[in-house]
């Protein structure tokens, strides 16, 4: 018996150690063991199709088919149907392979024979994924990584993998369309130097124009003021004729000045460069984008269903986002530059920026929608893509076009504003005129004003027609600047008749001074007494004499 | 008696079998200096008995399951040269985690369950028990301790040797049918997840002490005749299947949630 429990102690021993043995093999062998003492990173990912992704299913790296770590919980985001994954990964390979640039797949492998894995790719930059502190221990306790199958995950994708084969169709497109939007809002652009030549066209003259303005209405001020003091024979004179004939220079210059900004306005090069180039950016998307989808249509298109498409189609939304933002940012720049000349064009913008912020949300939902139709059949797709991105894009182009060309009509309106403030100071100052010079001269005057007259029903005929500008275009305006300069060309000789006037005038003023002097003299000899100063005459003589 | 008194026979019954085991296992780790060699040379013995004793028949049934179960994967007919993701989940499922640990708990109830209720009870029946009390003999640390110690620890290696057993029969198996041992093993550990093993120890450990408990505590719990051995024996081994599968539900209903 003794020996027999001896020899079962050894045997018993042997027994138990082998079992042990046969333990630890199967934990190194499943690599749980070194799992179970390995320091530990967590990292989190946003996937949306996770159909056979459970805790415990290996994290791997993707190039090196090495399992690393295993996913500990998946749930759900509530956000859009998406799923949170947790994950740990031993932190000598975390350390080691990830990096800012690395992407995680979900596999659920080969039907059957494969197993579901997380795949992680090994990062190509230099930075760490993980931010570690002074004590060289990570600063987050989860760790975000993007998946491929969100957008983040598929900018990163694109940049690694199409860096060697080159732009694929979709990125080329994208890429144009980056381009042109840069373009369109680079201060370097065409649509800003455009704008930049309609302030320096429009700023200037209007400057001029009011700056003369006012000096003839301080001027005029200034004549009447004199006139209404009685100094009639004072004025009436060769001083008075040459600022007359000098008011009405500038006012012949002013008018002309207008007539040439009204006409650079609708006739130069600014509405048309404008025009054209709003046209040639909706051709070329237009054309990049039905370029884009018949390449698509003509490859695989299960493959870029799956791979490229949705990608795709996805920064197409962005870009487009992008694109409505650059717009918003140029109206908010032609907004700047119009509130310089009226406030009225602050509504619009305001507007313009509702309108765009509508039209971005009715474009996402449109693309939405484009991406749930994308799940459909093949042709679906073919005609969603064809019909729904080049309306979309169309409707975007449409939207720019709508929105600058009421802005410029605007400043036309605004110019037109002007020359009609203009006429009118001139209106008044020639019904001042009129009541100054007296009644040989009303009627030339009002032969003048009817003119003028003539002159601002023809602005008001522009203003009226300037809402309509971008539709009828040049034959309009040309013809009310044809009438304008009709009308311009009968002015001077209406200023010659104003000069036969006061000529007229200066005789019979003469006449009138020659009569009142006979007129003391018979006086004097008629009372013997001494001629008694008239009140506003005495010295004027002296006067007329020095001038 | 009616239904309420063999209910609370019933639950007396359990609460005595656990009071029986928590007695046993805190007298074997807290009096190891109380004839500590004894004790010792008992659990060994137990061990001896229940483990390296029934080797052959836990060899056979694990070589039988890994036939078996690989024969029936086989039978699929999947694709040929390798081991499908499947079959691999299903050789670890089946035979590590789940049939494994019950078939060891089936064969130690049969073969040292019974054996040791049939001592106890022969004690009991002889008074041996009174006249070891009367002597100052603690008989739970002499005689119920050793006994529930030895065979947990048996039943764990047993289950141990039963598993590794199957998976190297199904090995073979898959070789005979073109299935390399490299393809083999790595798709097993593949598919092997320490959840696995760490449940399947968690059932032989629960079997172990379900077993050795009833086990004596039906031998030891009431003075006995020798006619009620044979009697005590069948109640015993009822008892032992019984509870070994409600554990085994519970332990893998737990598992899955």
């Amino acid at each position: 018996m003794n020996f027999k429990l001896k020899h079962a102690n050894k045997l018993v021993a042997v027994f138990i150690l082998i079992a042990i043995l046969i333990i630890i093999a199967t934990m190194v062998f499943t690599g749980d063991i070194t799992e179970l003492f390995s320091e530990k990173y967590y990292f989190t990912s946003i996937f949306k199709d996770t159909s056979g992704l459970s805790p415990g299913i290996p994290v791997k790296l993707i190039d090196l088919d090495l399992e690393i770590g295993k996913v500990d919980n998946v749930e759900s985001n509530n956000v859009r149907g998406q799923v949170k994954v947790e994950y740990s990964v031993i932190r000598s390979y975390a350390d080691r392979y990830l990096k800012k640039d690395s992407v995680v797949f979900y596999s659920e492998g080969v039907p059957i024979v494969g197993k579901a894995n997380l795949l992680l790719t090994i990062g190509e930059e230099t930075q760490s994924l993980i931010p570690l502190n002074k004590k060289n221990e990570p600063i987050l306790k989860e760790i975000y990584i993007p998946s491929n199958q969100t957008r983040e995950g598929e900018v990163i994708l694109t940049k690694t993998f199409y860096k060697e084969e080159g732009e694929d169709p979709i990125t080329s497109s994208i890429n144009n369309i980056n381009q042109l939007t840069t373009e369109l809002a680079s201060p370097e652009g065409s649509v800003f130097q455009t704008l930049a030549n309609i302030e320096e066209l429009t700023n200037p003259s209007r400057s001029e124009l009011l700056r003369t303005t006012n000096k003839l209405i301080s001027d005029i001020a200034d004549l009447t003021e004199k006139l209404n003091r009685g100094d009639v024979r004072g004025l009436i004179g060769q001083p008075v004729y040459r600022e007359i004939l000098e008011i009405l220079e500038e006012i012949k210059g002013t008018i002309t000045d207008v007539r040439v900004t009204t006409l650079d306005i609708v006739n130069n090069e600014t509405l048309a460069s404008l025009n054209n180039m709003i046209n040639e950016q909706n051709k070329n998307v237009s054309s990049l984008i039905n370029e884009s989808v018949k390449e698509l249509i003509d490859r695989d298109i299960k493959i870029l269903l799956n791979e490229q498409i949705s990608p795709a189609i996805e920064e197409v939304t962005s870009s487009v986002d992008e694109v409505s933002t650059e717009v918003e940012n140029l109206l908010y720049t032609v907004n700047g530059f119009v509130a310089n000349t009226t406030t009225t064009l602050d509504d619009l913008v305001n507007r313009t920026s509702e309108r765009v912020d509508v039209i971005t949300e009715e474009v996402s939902d449109s693309i939405l929608d484009t991406l749930q139709g994308v799940t459909g059949t093949i042709d679906e797709l073919e005609e969603t893509l064809l019909t729904e991105i080049v309306t979309l894009l169309e409707e975007l182009t449409n939207t720019l076009s709508d929105n600058l060309n009421p802005a410029i009509g605007e400043i036309t309106e605004d110019v037109v504003v002007s020359i009609d403030t203009i006429t009118k100071g001139l209106t008044e100052t020639v019904y001042e005129l009129q009541l100054v010079i007296g009644e040989e001269a009303k009627t030339v005057v009002k032969s003048l004003s009817v003119k003028i007259l003539n002159i601002i029903d023809t602005l008001d005929k522009i203003s009226a027609t300037a809402g309509d500008i971008l539709e009828e275009r040049a034959p309009e305006i040309s013809d009310a600047i044809k009438s304008l300069s009709d009308t311009m060309k009968e002015l001077p000789e209406l200023i010659d008749n104003l000069n036969t006037v006061l000529n007229t005038a200066d005789l019979t003023l003469r006449r009138v001074d020659l009569i009142l002097e006979k007129l003391d003299s018979i006086l004097a000899n008629v009372s013997g007494e001494e001629t008694l100063p008239i009140p506003g005459r005495t010295g004027q003589g002296s006067q007329r004499g020095d001038d | 008696m009616n239904i309420l008194t063999r209910l609370y026979n019933s639950l007396k019954e359990i609460i005595e079998t656990i009071n029986l085991m928590f007695n046993a296992i805190v007298s074997f780790f807290t009096r190891w200096y109380t004839g500590g060699l004894i004790v010792f040379e008992a659990t060994i013995d137990q061990i001896w008995f229940t483990g390296i004793k029934g080797m052959h028949v836990i060899g056979m049934a694990g070589i039988g399951l890994g036939l078996i179960v690989s024969t029936i994967l086989l039978s699929f007919g999947l694709p040929v040269n390798i081991v499908t993701s499947m079959q691999g989940q299903i050789l670890t499922l089946v035979i590590i985690r789940e049939l494994g640990p019950l078939l060891t708990a089936l064969i130690i109830i049969s073969r040292s369950g019974t054996a040791i209720t049939t001592e106890i009870g022969n004690m009991n029946a002889n008074k041996e028990f009174d006249a070891l009390t009367s002597m100052g003999i603690d008989v739970i640390h002499f005689v119920v301790s050793p006994r529930i110690i030895g065979m947990v620890i048996a039943v764990i290696s047993l289950n141990i040797y039963l598993c590794f057993l199957s998976v190297i029969t199904s090995a073979v198996v898959f070789n005979f049918n073109n299935v390399s041992y490299n393809i083999f093993f790595n798709s097993f550990f593949d598919n092997l997840e320490f959840s696995s093993v760490f449940i399947t120890l968690i059932k032989a450990i629960g079997f172990g002490f379900i077993i050795s408990s009833i086990s004596c505590y039906q031998g030891y719990r009431k003075p006995l005749t020798f006619t009620d051995v044979p009697r005590v024996l069948t109640k015993s081994t009822g008892k032992c299947i019984i509870w070994c599968f409600l554990y085994y539900a519970f332990i893998t209903i737990l598992s899955y949630l």
